[in-house]
């Protein structure tokens, strides 16, 4: 899968490897940004000892 | 051909595996380092709003009273054993996305209000969300808390700390399972949270009790003034 993607991507290797590292940068600020925010909304802790 | 093809399923399987696990500690590192103290922050900075001198900028607590709407805030608490500084919002209720997410500290609706003969019970998070009571495990004897209402300074001294099942729904009382030399008519103040961090398997209860009541106008009561220092 990665490999695929690594040999689907422009340029020599090292302006790929520096792709890699700016999708993978998207990738994380994505999931900080928006995805994990909604998961902690969904799966979040209930401290209350009745849920009153 | 087929071994190969399976040979290819099976390293892309593995590679999403790998990623949902990066994907898991990512999860740890945002809730630990980013949710966490931004969150902090907030709730922290929108205690202080409340104090503001400016009477244009001040906000007002709302009154105590039955049936108060959930989210409602109706008071400020004040651990200087969490923070010098620290203090934050409390709000009607213990519902997560009106209260204890946004606002940090909430009031248990079935308990009394601060100062009442009975017990205040308060609930909020140990771990994410701004992790009001991540530290509530180090009050010990001696430590003081301070409630503001509207128009009263409430001090409550440290009593009790216990480690109990979710269940055990008697703590809160107003005469409060588990503590000790409790008694009928007591004013008390009761802290919850989960225990231990990062779990809900069991919740941590600290109790207190009421030494002292003053009016608003006669200012910040000085022991939190020299707590504060």
């Amino acid at each position: 899968m990665y490999s695929a993607l690594f040999r689907a991507l422009p340029g020599n290797r090292m302006l790929k490897s520096l792709q890699l590292v700016v999708l993978a940068g998207i990738a994380v600020l994505i999931l900080f940004t928006l995805v994990f925010p909604v998961i902690e909304s969904v799966i979040a802790e209930d401290p209350s000892i009745n849920g009153n | 051909m087929a071994t190969k093809k399976s040979a290819t399923l099976l390293q892309v399987l593995g590679e999403l595996l790998i990623t949902a696990g990066l994907v898991l500690m990512l999860y740890v590192v945002w809730q630990v380092y980013v949710n966490d103290p931004i969150q902090n922050n907030n709730q922290q900075k929108q205690s202080i709003e409340y104090s503001t001198k400016s009477e244009i900028e001040k906000k007002r607590f709302v009154e105590m009273r039955p049936n108060l709407k959930q989210g409602a805030v109706f008071a400020k608490i004040y651990v200087p054993r969490f923070g010098k500084n620290y203090e934050r919002l409390i709000g009607q209720g213990t519902f997560q996305k009106t209260t204890l997410n946004v606002i940090g500290v909430g009031h248990y609706v079935s308990s009394e209000w601060p100062g009442e003969v009975g017990n205040f019970a308060l609930a909020a998070h140990r771990t994410s969300h701004g992790a009001p009571f991540a530290n509530i495990d180090t009050l010990k004897s001696g430590d003081r808390v301070w409630i503001e209402t509207n128009d009263k300074w409430f001090t409550y001294e440290y009593r009790q700390t216990a480690i109990v099942d979710p269940t055990q729904v008697g703590v809160i009382n107003d005469v409060p399972d588990g503590l000790e030399n409790a008694i009928e008519g007591g004013h008390y103040l009761t802290m919850t949270s989960c225990h231990p961090k990062w779990s809900n398997k069991q919740r941590i209860v600290v109790w207190m009790s009421l030494i002292q009541t003053i009016d608003k106008n006669q200012g910040k009561p000085v022991a939190l003034i020299e707590a504060q220092k």
